[in-house]
Formats: C-alpha cells, structure tokens, sequence
C-alpha cells in the first residue's frame, strides 16, 4: 500500500465491562471530517453498521474483532483488534484518488438501519457531469429515484409533492427556496456544504413542519488543521472559497462566494448575434451568494458554530414588441448560531438558534400598467435536540419553537402614474413548536424499530382582523385581534414508525409508516414557472396540510454494487392551491379566501441499481408515480393531475477514469412532460377575445430529455495544489424540452382578420461550459 | 497559478418558438345585454378552435345567424329579430323590437341553435344616481386627465357597478372603461370617488391611451347590475388584463350565467350623464 490509510487517532474511554461494543468516528483522514454513511462491518461476528451524519458508529463486535470500514470513494481499511472492553475509536480513511470539490451520493443507510436516509457530502466518488460547470447537491438527488426537478421551475418535488412540502435546513436555518436561476443551480454552493442528510421517507420525529422530505444541510466550517482553498472559474459563474484553521485544532471557518455572470458576458452575445432574428423576448439574468462559517472547539465537551448565507437572483423577461416587461428579484438570508454539548459518552446535546428570511419582488408591466408585488416569509427557530444512548440504543428527544412572520402580499399597481387602491398589505404572525422523542429498539439482531413521536402546535398571532360574512358573502361583523393574542391554534401529534428486517448481511426489508403536519403553505399566485409564490400560515380559514405516508422496500448492499426497490402510497389532507389569482386580492379583505384546500393522492415504485466500485461506475434509477388533487373549488370539484405528475422518471448516470489525468462522465434523463392549463378554444365579447381553458392541468408537455457529457483533465495533482479543466456539455444533443407555451395574437376583429398562434418557449439549448479549477 | 484558460464556445439559443396543435371545442357564445329603457341585444357565436384564423372566408361559421331567440318577462314576451350594424362586431345581432329593460323586472333569454337550446336569466337593478361627475387634469400631462364619480353607496345590500364611456363625435358606440367592474365590497355604505379609466375597444388594440384628452365631450354611461353579471365581467377584465401574458394567465374559465353555453345574459340599471373634458 502506497499511503498510510488508517490512524486510530484517540482511544478515549474505555471501562471494564464484559459486553464488547466499539462506537467511534469515521472520519477524513486528511481533514478530519465526518463521514456519514461509512459502512463498518466485524468480519469475526459478521455484524456491521453505517456511520450516522455525523460519523458516529456504535455496535457489537466479537472480542478477537476484525473492522473493515468502507466508504465510496476513500480506501477501504480493515485490521484486527482485540477488544477487553467497550471501546471507541476513530478511524481516518485516506481518500482514493486526487478529488476536487464535488457533491455525489456517497451512500445511503446500510441493512439494518431502519431509517431511509440518503447521504451526500462533498466528496466525489459517483461523478455526475456539471450544469455550466457547477456541481449541485440538488442536481445530484434528482438522479436519485422518487426525486424529480423539472427544468426551469423552482425546487424539487419528492414522490408527487409540491416544492414546498420539503424540509431545507442549511445550518439549522428553514432555507424557503433553494433554487437559482430557474432551477439550474441550487443555493446550496458546494464549497459551502459539509454533508447532507435527506429523507423522503420515514422523515424522524425530530423534523418536522413538512410532508414529504427533510434535507438537511450541514455548511462547511473548514478544517481545524489544513487549510483548505478552492477556485473555479467557468464560463457563466465563477466560485471563490478559503477555509482553514484560525486557532490550528480550536477554531476554523471558512468563506464562499459564488456570483453567476451570464448577463455580463453570454446575453449580449446572444442579443447580438441571434435575438432579434429569433425571438422577441429580451431576457437577462444573474445570482449571486456567499456563505460564511465560524466553528470554535471551546473543549473536548463544547463546541459553538456561526454561519451565515446570503444570496439572491435577478430575472428579467421583456418583449418590447408587446410592451411587456417582467422583473423578479429573489432570495435567502440566513444565520445561525450552534452549541454542541457533550456531557459524557452517553449523552449529548445541541442548542441551536437560526434565523432566516426568503423574499421575492416582482414587477409586471403590460401596456400601462405597472404592478409591483413584494412578498416575505422570516422564521426565527430554537431547536433543543438531546441524544441519550440507552443500552447502546439511542433515544432522541427535544423540542423546537419557531416565530414566523409574513408579508404575502404588498401590491403596488398603477397606470401610467395613477395608483391602483390594492389595500394595506397584509403582515400575518404565527408561532409553531413542538415537542419530539423517537427511540431505536434492536430485537435480536435481525429486526430493528423506531417508534417515534412529535406533538406539534401552530397559533396564529395579532394583531389581525377576521371578518364574519353571511350566506350571501356579505361583511356583517369583525373582530379585531391585539398584537400578540392567539387567533387561531392547531396542534396534532405526529406519529412515526420506521422498522427493518435483515434477511442476511447484504439484504434487508424495510418500512416505514408517518403521520406529518405542515402549517405554511406556499400559494402559487399564477401558473408560471418562476417563483411567484407567497408563503401563508395556517390562520382562521386555512387548515394545516397533513399526509399519511406508508413505504417499504427491498435493500441489497454489496462492495460492488447497491441495488433498491421501493413503493409508497400517501395520502393527503387539506393541501393548498390557488384559488384566484393576483388580481382577485383586492377584492379580499380576507386574504385566506386566496387559497383553496383539497386531498392529493400520490403513490409509485422506484427500483435502483448502482454499481459503485472501480474505474467505471454506474448508476440506473427508475421510478414510476402518479400525483392527483381533488379541490371542491377547481376544475368542477374534478380530480386532476398535479403539475409535477410525470410517471415516468429515469435516470442513468456512468463514469469513467480512463488514465491517471483524464477522466468522463455522463448524465441521461427522461421524464414525462409536466402538466399545464391551456385553451383550448376562443370567443369573441364585446371586441374582445377569450380563451376557453380546457381542464386543470390537463395539456401534458411532451416528454423531456437531456443527455448531459463532461470531460475531465487533471493539469497538477501535487499535495499543495491541484488543478483541472472541466469540459462539459450540457443538453448535448440539443433537444428543445418546452418550458412554457403561450399564444400570441395578431390582427384585429375590426379588420375580420386576426390570427393566434401558439408559442414554445425553451430554456436551455445545448450548452457547453469550461471550468478552469483550483485547489489549494 | 499556472494558467487560466477561457474558451468562449457559445451557441446559445436561448429562447426559441414552434407551433403545436391543440383540440377544438364548439359552444355557443352568448353576448346580451338590456339596458333600463334600452332594448335587448343578443349577440351569438361559435367558440373557434384556438389556433384558427377568423377572417371573412369563415365568418358565418363563426357567427350564428340561424337562431331563435326569445326573451320575455312577467308581462310580455318577444321574438328578436336579426339585425346588422357595421359599428359592432360581429355585425350581426338579434334585437328587440317592443321589450324596452325595466328596472326591478327579470328577464328570461332562450336561444335555439343548431338544434340545441340555451336559457339565461338576468335582473335589471335600480339604478344609482351619481351625485358628482367631474374631470380632473393628470399633473404630469395638462392635456389629459381622468373622470371621477361620486356615489353615495347604500347600505343595506351588496352593489355592482359598471361603467362605459363613448367620445362624442369620436367613437360611435359605448366602450367598458378600463376596470370598468366594481362591488362596494371596500366601500360599502359610504360615499366613494372613484376614477374612469377610458377603456381600450379591444385587446388586439394596443395604442390608446387610459386618460380623456382635454377638449373631448365624453358620455358615461353608469350601470347597477346583478351578482351572476358582476361574476362574468370581472372575471372578463382579468381575462383582458393576463390572457396574453405567458407568466399571467391563470387558466381559470369565466363564470357564466348561460345554461347550455358560454358568455354573459346581463340586465343594466342605467344613469347617463356628459362630461367635457376641460
């Protein structure tokens, strides 16, 4: 072996007891960071298990013990160990090859972990090819199946749910839009991202709030003793982060910036050479964010964290043929402070406090009028989360208190200069919080439980003003609430239950069945696919969003190659939609009367396969599912298919290390088209005319599909520094996927002349990218 | 560093456009209206398959002139009779010969077309005298301005309002001003101004301006309506505001009062008054 891949850096604690169980860290044995997901195994008692998020193992071993420790993408280490008593150790793995800054799945949880959780941490071990030259958290869990993101739209949706029905935390900080750039990039700059954790599935107690995912993002907070920089610089963003020790194994941070600049350099090209002979529309857009991390070891008990990010997006769509304009600007701010406790080996806790805001502006201009709309979630949050290992079982428990604050909807509309009486906006104010315990029960060694617990509550809080109204939708009556008075109060308890079975070491069943509550809601205020949404809570009027959730599957885990299939059913309760538009606001004193509540049903299969090991490496997932609401209040009380109801999801992902400098990777996916309202017929009224829109949701777009190629060099691969060229293509056989269809009309009726005609719009041609990287 | 290399590859389209072909739908369209002291108007149409050109060639396709229309109230019934006027589109239109709109009276439409027969209701509400009318000069601009109107809005039930303009010697017909549907939702009981915007004469016109030039004599034309009318046409102007717009239109269908087909039957309460603009 060329390089020392392990050190047993600390043997910490050990008492003399008769029962034999190792716990410990696997870490990076260069930055000492966690490794999530590490599958350790006893080849003496054949026993084994996967590292939690934060590197933690704890298990029985034989007391002659031989510990293999795998993890994609890093060297496999084994040795044998005599163990007299209970022991915790930590192992550094020493990376498999020269990587730079890449997210990939880098496991998931291994047999006989019940909870069906899928990790990815910055290391590169599965190579997906970059959009633009940048790789993506999110990105990197749309190849995974039951996760889709459609192109040009916001977020991801997670087994036939709405983007907002995803948990985001990035530090502990409610993330409420993760997406840039019409969904290209996520926020979520690589160089910024320790791990992450994402559940669709089973999603533990100690998360809530959400119906179908929890993502939860540790940022990166540099290395306590190396310092750690990196530089990209590709052809529409560039990427700048330093990390490092301040005080060398007491304190580190790190800083990334990421501005995107295709509005600099591609767009006057583009409106050069190719505008005015193709499209009427000018568009220009750019995003920009920063990350910060402060992580300070006050002890070997103690352990305080400060981050912070900051980003933001700017869209413009004009077509000054029409006269029509549109401006959004959107974005995160968020901050965060974390106490990690440790009061001894068998319990430990953490004290966090997040604070963190989401906006959008958008104006609109047609003709002569001007409407400028602002809308504002902010969320302050404390979560208490205490970890107790009861028999080597851990049971989790804690509690969480979060304040919102909302501004749905400031409109300021005029024309020309004359300003439209939209009434004051609105500022909603809610309090949530809940109380969790869930608790890992091992029967035998074959079957594992947890049964798990949140209660939660939501009040909505004044000052606020509801209106009586009576049969005929007439005011009669108002009561005014005073800052701070509780409005309205919802609470549920939320129970869960997680179970897995090993059939033997390699294969395992596992199920999992979950009640979860989510009190805001994001209401899309019209059908377009940019984020123009606002966020409301549960008030007088809008009930919370429930959702059962039953899954199960089958689990193979070989060195060689992963292999999963699943199924689920979920069932919804009260899910929200628009019930008017934009222009129905001034109309409603009662902002809750915008929002329209239904049942959703959504249910499917996904089935896996990923080979993990060696030169070429290769993923294949499928999933087939369907997503369908039923609103008393749209399309007739009919049952429709949700925007995002694509059944058919594949994604094939392979790499190749073809020499020491180059390497290739590729992506292929195909989806179903999504689903949109459109006209189907016109008529004529008083001069004007008038579309006939045909049922909800019931036009599907045809299918899209891309094949995305990157082609990798490495130029210097020195310990100090290391460099690469990155060329990739995006879309590389050009296909036009259709992001959005309209009509245009020309003519006039008083000429007896007048024609429409449909439009496609399509967002991104193939697109080729180099990025020059640096690793220092 | 060693070396920093930028290739500028760029063949972006951006944004790129082709048809595609949607199904076709056929309803029967209804337009009608009778004013208070006004005679009734129905105006009757084919919904059109989206993408069609509508031109002479297929005029009478679009356009039903084949109908039987009757309308009738508790106390006379009639037979409209097609007419032509240029003025409109389309031209062709039934209209009553001896039912003139009374205030407070319902009125009933039934259309028999291509074998299939449609019914609509409508009521015509009292009207609401307008207690000030004046115009007012646009601080930006002197030449132009705005019309404002005083309601005394009364308390005791839910109002609908309409309003519509026409230029004396400039435009041969009354035209919706710009925003023209309003409910005393925010105003109710009190007394309100509030300003006319002029209405643009269809929404493939694109170059009128929303304020009265000074100079012009401008008749307006005040309507009380019911609650099914006040549905359809403010569900109508969004439609004229978002339809064109691909990140606007909401995909939601007018609420109609026509059963059997599509469109608005509506009743007017009526009050007329002339403004110069000076």
């Amino acid at each position: 072996m060329q390089k020392v891949l392990l050190f047993i850096l600390f043997i910490v604690f050990s008492t003399a007891s008769f029962s034999q169980t190792i716990s410990g860290f696997v870490i990076d044995s260069i930055n000492g960071e966690p490794l999530p997901g590490a599958n350790i195994i006893d080849l003496a008692s054949k026993n084994q298990c996967a590292s939690d998020s934060k590197g933690f193992f704890r298990f029985k071993v034989h007391s002659n013990a031989t510990i293999s420790v795998s993890f994609i993408g890093y060297k496999p280490f084994s040795k044998s160990i005599q163990i007299k008593s209970d022991t915790v150790i930590s192992i550094g793995l020493k990376i498999a090859s020269t990587t730079l800054q890449e997210v990939s799945v880098s496991g998931t949880s291994s047999a006989n972990n019940p909870q069906q959780v899928t990790y990815l941490n910055s290391t590169k071990i599965t190579k997906i090819p970059s959009m633009l030259g940048e790789s993506d958290v999110v990105k990197m869990l749309a190849t995974t199946p039951g996760v889709k993101q459609v192109e040009g739209q916001q977020g991801f949706n997670v087994r036939g749910s709405s983007q907002d029905q995803n948990l985001i935390l990035y530090d502990e900080a409610i993330i409420y839009n993760c997406s840039h750039l019409l969904g290209m990039y996520s926020v979520f700059n690589t160089n910024a991202v320790q791990n992450v954790s994402f559940y669709k599935t089973g999603i533990p107690a100690r998360y809530g709030g959400r119906l179908a995912s929890a993502m939860i993002i540790e940022g990166n907070g540099g290395s306590m003793n190396h310092w750690d920089n990196h530089a990209s610089i590709g052809l529409l963003a560039s990427n700048l982060s330093f990390s490092g020790p301040i005080v060398k194994d007491k304190c580190s941070f790190s800083l990334s910036a990421r501005r995107s600049y295709i509005d600099k350099i591609i767009l006057p090209i583009i409106h050069h050479y190719i505008d005015n002979s193709i499209s009427d529309y000018k568009n220009g857009y750019f995003f920009q964010d920063f990350n910060a991390k402060l992580i300070a070891k006050l002890n070997n008990n103690n352990k305080l964290e400060l981050s912070t990010y900051i980003g933001d997006d700017t869209f413009m769509l004009s077509n000054p043929k029409n006269e029509l304009s549109n401006d959004l600007k959107w974005g995160n701010e968020a901050a965060s402070i974390k106490w990690r406790h440790l009061f001894n080996d068998k319990l430990s806790c953490s004290q966090s406090l997040a604070w963190s805001r989401n906006f959008l502006e958008y104006k609109v201009g047609q003709y002569m009028y001007t409407m400028d709309m602002k809308t504002t979630i902010q969320t302050l949050r404390f979560k208490s989360d205490w970890l107790l290992l009861i028999n080597d079982n851990p049971l989790r428990f804690g509690v969480e208190a979060m304040k919102h604050t909302y501004n749905p909807n400031n409109i300021d509309a005029k024309v020309k200069e004359i300003s439209l009486d939209f009434g004051k906006s609105t500022t909603l104010q809610a309090l949530e919080s809940a109380a969790f315990i869930e608790y890992t029960v091992n029967i035998g060694t074959k079957l594992s439980i947890i049964p798990g617990m949140r209660y939660s509550l939501f009040t909505q809080l004044g000052p606020y003003t509801s209106y009586e109204s009576n049969a005929v939708g007439k005011t009669i009556d108002s009561i005014l609430y005073a800052s701070g008075k509780p409005v309205t109060t919802y609470s549920f308890p939320e129970p869960k239950l997680t179970a897995s079975y090993v059939i033997n070491g390699n294969n395992s069943v596992k199920t999992s069945a979950t009640y979860n509550v989510q009190y805001n809601h994001l209401i899309p205020i019209i059908s377009s696919a940019l984020p123009t949404d606002m966020w409301l809570p549960s008030m007088k009027g809008i009930k919370p969003q429930k959702a059962i959730q039953i899954a199960g599957g089958y689990y193979k885990t070989k060195p060689k190659y992963t292999f999963s299939l699943e199924a689920y059913y979920k069932k919804m309760y009260d899910v929200s939609e628009a019930a008017g538009t934009m222009l129905n606001f001034y109309d409603s004193k009662d902002i809750s009367t915008v929002v329209a509540q239904g049942k959703g049903e959504a249910y499917g299969a996904e089935i896996s396969f990923e080979k993990i090991v060696g030169k070429c490496t290769f993923g294949i997932s499928y999933a087939y599912s369907r997503s369908f609401r039923t609103f008393e209040t749209l399309n007739y009380g009919k049952t429709f298919p949700t925007k995002y109801d694509k059944p058919h999801d594949l994604s094939i992902t392979g790499s190749y290390q073809i020499s020491k400098h180059w390497s290739i990777s590729s992506l292929f996916s195909y989806t179903s088209g999504v689903n949109l309202t459109m006209p189907v017929s016109r008529y004529f009224i008083q001069n004007n005319i008038i579309n006939v829109y045909g049922s909800k949701n019931g036009y599907r777009m045809p299918a899209y599909h891309r094949a995305d190629v990157a082609v990798k060099y490495i130029l210097t691969d020195k310990s100090r520094f290391q460099s690469d060229l990155t060329l990739s293509v995006s879309n590389i056989y050009n296909h036009h996927n259709p992001y959005y269809m309209y009509y245009i009309i020309s003519g006039s009726l008083k000429e007896y002349e007048l024609k429409v005609e449909m439009q496609k719009v399509y967002l991104f041609p193939i697109l080729p990218s180099l990025t020059y990287n640096i690793h220092f | 560093m060693k070396r920093i290399v930028e290739i500028v590859i760029c063949l972006l389209l951006f944004v790129s456009c082709k048809k595609q072909e949607v199904p076709i739908t056929n309803q029967i369209v209804i337009d009608g209206h009778i004013d208070a002291g006004g005679l009734a108007y129905v105006f009757i149409s084919h919904t059109t398959d989206y993408e069609s050109v509508v031109d002479t060639s297929n005029y009478y396709k679009v356009i039903e002139t084949k109908a039987k229309v009757t309308i009738w109230t508790d106390d006379a019934r009639e037979v409209l009779i097609l007419s032509r006027d240029l003025r409109f589109f389309p031209p062709h239109f039934y209209i009553s010969n001896s039912i003139r709109g009374k205030e407070g009276k319902i009125y009933h439409l039934e259309v028999i077309a291509d074998g299939d027969t449609i019914t609509a209701q409508t009521t015509i509400p009292a009207k609401m005298d307008v207690q000030n009318v004046r115009f007012e000069r646009d601080q930006d601009d002197s030449t132009k301005g705005l019309i404002w109107l005083g309601i005394n809005d009364p308390a005791d039930q839910t109002n609908y309002y309409r309003a519509f303009t026409r230029t004396y010697r400039k435009q041969d017909q009354f035209y919706a001003t710009h925003l023209s549907v309003i409910d005393d939702a925010s105003f109710n009981g009190k007394y309100i101004e509030f300003p006319l915007y002029r209405g643009l004469q269809t929404n493939t016109d694109k170059k009128l301006d929303f304020r009265f030039p000074v100079g012009d004599t401008v008749d307006v034309k005040f309507c009380t309506m019911d609650k099914a009318s006040f549905e359809f046409w403010t569900g109508y102007e969004r439609e004229m505001l978002n339809g064109g717009n691909p990140f606007g239109a909401d995909g939601q269908n007018l609420k109609s009062n026509i059963n059997g087909g599509i469109g608005v039957w509506s009743g007017y309460g009526v009050s007329q008054y002339r403004v110069i603009a000076k």
